[in-house]
């Protein structure tokens, strides 16, 4: 395969309102194959859903400005095409689902409708055919194909999130990104929604970036996991490499804040790490970890950090990487 | 639905009588005697209390509300005009066509001009399209209605001679009396569809509908208007109300025969039967123009609906059990 699935270098994304300027997306570069499952990993305000976002180009603009980067899409400069070849690949060739299903479905629309609204958007109109096809979705989601007429209201918390990625669905896309597809859900629907999905995009040869803080959604999930904090990624990996080599402080301090299990532990506290995410309107020179860096020394403190190969394909920015 | 429509019908009757009581018993409150308007300041003692007798005045309250109720209730009759002595319901049911159509022309226009204005604002928030047309809604809803209705009478009939300042006959004497009921409600429809607008704008749904791949222009109609007219409609019922409260100004200044022209005619010489029958006659329009709007807002938000729905079958299942 001499083209790639999709790439995307260099990403800068600003929010610019009248009062602040907020760094949400500080360079951000990662490559996806075909098939294959990213997870971006980062607590809340990381940047995560800015990346995603500008990946299907739906920033809110103003006040979003995408100040630099490029990203490619099966060869295709996504920043290049016009807004009418855009529309043809949102919803067709590469969909999203939404955080909060409880917000992301039009409240005075039948779910059936909202489905088959996205197939005929794709198949030359066809409403017949955009009927039908969301029929089948429903039922491939579990959903009774009676229940076609209802509305969001009438639905619990997990079907309207099955609605949606019936929706993301409808159209067999290449690329899924799924923005925290299970954080508004309680534990055993996130189960099934999770097994849904992995079902689906097994099927169909899905690629999806997973958004996600959950790393136990992660390690169910993922081929590939970037870290994100302050809208950079700072570490990448395969699944292994990340899970069983973490390098970064910051991916430390993310196992270290999750529950152990075992009972061999020193002691049976959880090691939360220290401070709070940086402010993206006013952010730390140097590495943008350094102040919440356990192990940060002078030259964390000024100047650009050098992103490390630790081993193949997994890379690392931290000048102290493979050290601690 | 239709169960939900018709018990709204069945509730408009006690309101209707509230109506009725509340305006006589203003009206038996306030100052002025309708006999003294008639007979004028130079009358003899015994002619104004002969007067006072035949009409029935000199009963207590009570009575008086009793005897109104049965015969606006009983003998379907809203009486007669104490001055003119022509019948009320007569004199009512010939003005109503004009104010019905003043009030709902003027909706009209307000709803045609005060919507797209409010998208176009919304949807191009911070620019010349936003802040001009909300500028100028600003001023409509602070302004007065009837300092409005007098500057467009020296604007376009005294210095520019172009429409007629008052009475009635073609379309040129329904201009400004429209311009100046719809003034105000287009200032109001912009305001509340703008700022809909944005909020609904602002939601997930809508980012969803572009993540379909779907056009803008579509996102805008079949999205996000038909969500942001939720909050429109139940407007719309009170922006109507104003606009026939203002009619009875509207009507003054540009001597419109009217129900408005009517009743103030009449409250100012305390014909009784006049003021009670216009003042019910415009509650039963506005009753109306409520359970209308009340019924689009079901046809409209399934939720709303549902609502009903669900009450109807809890009820049915408390009768069946």
């Amino acid at each position: 395969m001499s083209e790639k699935f999709l790439s995307v270098k260099d990403l800068n994304d600003h929010y610019i309102t009248s009062e602040a300027d907020v760094w949400a997306v500080n360079g951000v570069s990662f490559d996806l194959e075909r098939g294959k499952t990213l997870g971006l990993v980062g607590e809340t305000g990381a940047g995560k859903t800015t990346i995603a976002r500008s990946i299907l180009k739906i920033l809110p603009n103003p006040p979003a400005k995408v100040l630099g980067g490029s990203v490619e899409f099966e060869g295709k400069s996504i920043y290049e095409v016009s807004e009418a070849e855009m529309q043809k690949i949102r919803g067709d060739k590469i969909t999203m689902i939404f955080q909060d299903p409880m917000t992301a479905l039009n409240p005075v629309m039948t779910v059936g409708e909202q489905i088959a609204e996205v197939v005929a958007l794709h198949n030359g109109g066809n409403k017949e055919d955009a009927k039908n096809r969301a029929v089948e979705m429903l039922e491939t989601v579990g959903i009774p194909a009676e229940r076609y007429v209802e509305y969001p209201h009438q639905f619990s918390g997990g079907m309207k999130q099955r609605v949606v990625i019936a929706i993301a669905l409808a159209c067999n896309p290449d690329l899924l990104l799924a923005d925290e597809p299970t954080t508004a859900l309680d534990v055993t629907i996130q189960a099934q929604v999770l097994d849904l999905m992995r079902e689906l995009n097994r099927k169909n040869d899905t690629s999806m970036i997973l958004i996600t803080h959950d790393l136990g959604v992660v390690a169910e999930m993922c081929d590939d996991v970037a870290i994100v904090y302050a809208g950079q990624i700072i570490e990448k990996g395969s699944l292994e490499q990340i899970f069983d080599h973490p390098s970064h402080p910051y991916t430390n301090g993310l196992f270290g804040a999750l529950p152990s299990m075992k009972d061999d532990e020193d002691d049976d506290r959880l090691h939360p790490i220290a401070g709070m995410p940086p402010d993206p309107t006013n952010l730390p020179t140097g590495c943008y970890f350094h102040p919440r860096c356990p192990y940060a020394t002078e030259e964390c403190k000024n100047g650009p950090v050098p992103v490390k190969e630790l081993a193949p394909g997994h890379t690392c920015m931290c000048h102290k990487a493979g050290e601690v | 639905m239709i169960r939900y429509a018709f018990k709204r019908i069945l509730m408009l009757i006690p309101v209707i009588i509230g109506v009725t009581i509340l305006i006589f018993t203003l009206m038996y409150l306030v100052p002025g005697d309708p006999v003294a308007s008639i007979l004028g300041s130079d009358a003899e003692p015994w002619e104004y209390e002969q007067l006072r007798e035949a009409m029935g005045l000199n009963k207590p309250y009570i009575v008086r509300l009793f005897n109104y109720i049965v015969q606006v209730y009983v003998h379907l009759d809203l009486g007669q005009s104490y001055l003119s002595g022509v019948s009320v319901s007569t004199e009512i049911f010939g003005r109503l066509p004009r104010t019905l159509m003043l009030g709902f022309i003027s909706t009209f226009v307000s709803l045609i001009i005060g919507i797209p204005l409010g998208i176009n604002a919304a949807v191009h928030q911070g620019t010349v399209h936003d802040w001009l047309p909300l500028s100028v809604a600003l001023l409509g809803v602070s302004m007065p209605g009837f300092w409005f209705a007098l500057m467009l009478v020296v604007l376009f009939s005294i210095k520019l001679g172009w429409l007629p300042a008052y009475g009635m006959g073609g379309i040129q004497y329904w201009i400004l009396p429209i311009m100046s009921g719809a003034f105000h409600g287009i200032a109001m429809n912009a305001r509340q569809t703008r700022a809909s607008m944005l909020e609904v704008l602002g939601q997930d749904y809508i980012v969803m509908a572009r993540s379909k791949g779907m056009p803008e222009r579509d996102v805008i109609f079949k999205h996000a208007l038909p969500n942001a007219m939720i909050p429109l409609i139940t407007l719309m019922g009170g922006i109507l109300a104003n606009i026939f409260g203002g009619g009875m100004l509207t009507e003054t200044i540009f001597s419109i025969p009217g129900v408005g022209y009517y009743m103030v005619k009449a409250v100012n010489q305390r014909d009784y039967p006049a003021v009670q029958g216009s003042v019910l006659m415009l509650s039963i329009v506005f009753s109306i123009v409520m359970l209308l709007t009340d019924l689009v807002m079901a046809a409209v938000d399934p939720r709303v609906k549902a609502q009903f729905a669900s009450r109807a079958a809890k009820k049915k299942k408390e009768a069946d059990a």
